[in-house]
């Protein structure tokens, strides 16, 4: 049997209504911090607000991303290969934006920033509109390996190397992002992004 | 996939009507939160239009002093009509990636290796390996890139029948001005302007488009893909010119002439008869001389006069039948400056009248022919 075209959208724990922006695939609910997504109502995520680390005042908006943690094993025949990524830095924790932006590529690498230079620490933040978010959580495993794969090809070819990404844990995080001009600040790095980046 | 017509609240039964905004409705009897999982449910979202009034009417007035546009278009044309339609383009978006191979080619030059274990001093440096030119070698190396990048591509939503503009043009203005797009709702977008229905499935667009590219591209996959529609401003104007009703349509993002229809600037066809003119004083001024024996030309010294008056006379109804034919194409063809994004080009709007010189041209034929194989024969005697 085909699901039904209208389903509650209601909190799993508390049963109040989701919030959600026209272009939400992922609801929220904030009183008890839970993210859902649209192609599975029944598998909440915890959602949380990130402190700014750069400054005091309420941010002008939170963008949503997805906090992927896990671990990354790589095999090779390459003994050579396999030096140069054991001195690696290995990466830190993946936050992959989950709102829609049309022209995402051409900006900064927020995840990779995040990952080598240290994302969001605190995850306290004060409660407020989030963006809509929409990347299904299912693609987030590949997301992260090719993520990885790319981090090591900087350092040594990966062509033979065999990257694996072993999800442990997803969540749902709002990073808060300040207005600057023309342009948006995101309150943990101080990375510029243009207001473009935030249009969908 | 088309939208059902009417729904009801898995809540408290209330029949709502499919949602066009956003997935996320709220139920008018029971006010609680509800998403709709249809399938064919798109968000949609608008390039603002960008151009004020005063700028459409520089451009008119400019197009209108084209030089194949009648030269009183500008002062006599009366605007009807200015209304804004907005056409539908998908927007493909999304991320793919994987790991390809590409072979990273390398030059290596290698030095001759008996330089090295040659004798010291002279002897070394004469000994021929030091004369051996040295060779480069390409050396296909392994290498591999990771991909993990975004897409976005636009296709065109709707056929566009009646629409002289190439699909890729407006489909680079929709891409190239993404980033200005900004989200909407089809109340909003009919608020103001026409919304061009979209009439070309999605289906179509996935099975041509997005996957028969990237995703066939060694390793790389489309991960995810979401789709949109977007809607691009179009201003439409339509004039009123003597007897006539012309229209003409420009992006509101660039400013470009998309498509329209003007009338052809018919006094280029007197302009015309000058050349024919002129061809038909020569041609019998030529045989004037001829035969009033005054010498010019290159027939003059011929003594066979009757035969080059003739001649003469014959070229002569040519010239004239084909001068009267091309006046008849010109003034009777129904013929249209039509606008495009490069520019006007002038098209016959219709078949012109039925020809009314066909005996005259049967009569042309039969004499090019008789002149073609009386001179053939000649030949053939020599
Ligand atoms: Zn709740
Ligand atoms: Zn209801």
């Amino acid at each position: 049997m085909s699901r039904p075209l209208l389903v509650p959208l209601c909190c799993p724990k508390c049963g109040s209504d989701l919030d959600g922006g026209p272009h939400a695939l992922i609801f929220l609910c904030l009183p008890c911090g839970l993210a859902i997504h649209a192609s599975d109502p029944r598998r909440p995520y915890s959602l949380s607000f990130a402190a700014p680390l750069l400054r005091q005042a309420a941010p002008d908006l939170y963008a949503p991303f997805w906090k992927v943690e896990g671990s990354f094993t790589w095999s090779t025949q390459d003994p050579k290969k396999e030096r140069v990524y054991a001195n690696q830095r290995p990466l830190g924790t993946l936050f992959v934006p989950a709102f829609w932006s049309p022209k995402a590529a051409y900006y900064d690498n927020l995840t990779l920033r995040y990952a080598l230079q240290g994302g969001p620490q605190r995850l306290d933040g004060a409660a407020g509109p989030v963006l809509d978010g929409a990347r299904p959580p299912e693609v987030l495993g590949e997301l992260a390996r090719l993520t990885w794969l790319a981090y090591l090809d900087r350092a040594a070819d990966v062509t033979g190397v065999e990257g694996r990404f072993q999800v442990e844990d997803l969540s749902y995080a709002a990073i808060p992002f300040y207005r600057d001009g023309a342009r948006f600040l995101d309150g943990i790095l101080g990375v510029p992004v243009p207001e473009a980046y935030f249009s969908g | 996939m088309t939208a059902p017509r009417a729904l009801s609240c898995p809540l408290c039964g209330g029949a709502l009507a499919p949602p066009a905004a956003s997935r996320r409705l709220v139920c008018t009897y029971c006010g609680r939160a509800l998403l709709y999982t249809g399938e064919e449910f798109m968000p949609r979202f608008m390039i603002p239009p960008k151009l004020a009034e005063a700028d459409h009417q520089k451009a008119c007035r400019l197009l209108f002093r084209n030089p194949m546009l009648p030269g009183d278009l500008g002062r006599r044309a009366v605007l009807l009509r200015h209304q804004r339609i907005y056409l539908p383009f998908y927007l493909l978006t999304g991320k793919r990636g994987g790991v390809i191979a590409v072979g990273k080619e390398r030059m290596v030059t290698k030095l001759p290796v008996q330089s090295l274990s040659g004798g010291a001093g002279m002897g070394a440096q004469m000994s021929p390996a030091r004369y051996e030119t040295k060779r480069t070698d390409v050396i296909v190396e392994e290498d591999s890139r990771v991909v993990l990048g975004d897409f976005h591509y636009a296709y065109s939503a709707s056929a566009l029948e009646n629409w002289d503009v190439l699909d890729t043009d407006l489909k680079d203005m929709v891409a190239a001005h993404l980033d200005e797009a900004v989200s909407t709702t089809m109340a909003e977008l009919a608020r103001d302007a026409d919304v061009v229905d979209v009439d070309i499935p999605l289906d179509r667009i996935v099975d041509k488009g997005v996957g028969a590219g990237p995703s066939t591209q060694g390793d790389i996959k489309i991960l995810e893909m979401r789709t949109a529609l977007v809607y691009l401003p179009v201003a439409v104007f339509t004039f009123r010119y003597g007897g006539e009703i012309l229209s003409a349509a420009r992006d509101e993002v660039e400013g470009r002439w998309l498509m329209g229809q003007l009338p052809f600037r018919k006094d280029w066809a007197p302009l015309l008869a000058l050349p024919i003119m002129a061809g038909l004083g020569f041609v019998g001024g030529n045989a004037l001389a001829l035969l009033s024996g005054v010498p010019g030309g290159e027939w003059a010294g011929s003594p066979q006069t009757v035969k080059v008056v003739l001649v003469a006379g014959g070229l002569l109804g040519l010239v004239l039948v084909m001068g009267l034919q091309a006046a008849w194409l010109i003034l009777r063809t129904p013929y249209v400056a039509r606008l495009t994004p490069s520019g006007l080009r002038v098209e016959a709007a219709g078949t012109p009248p039925k020809n009314p010189f066909g005996p005259l041209n049967t009569f042309a034929a039969f004499m090019v022919k008789a002149m073609v194989q009386g001179r053939r024969r000649e030949r053939w005697i020599e």
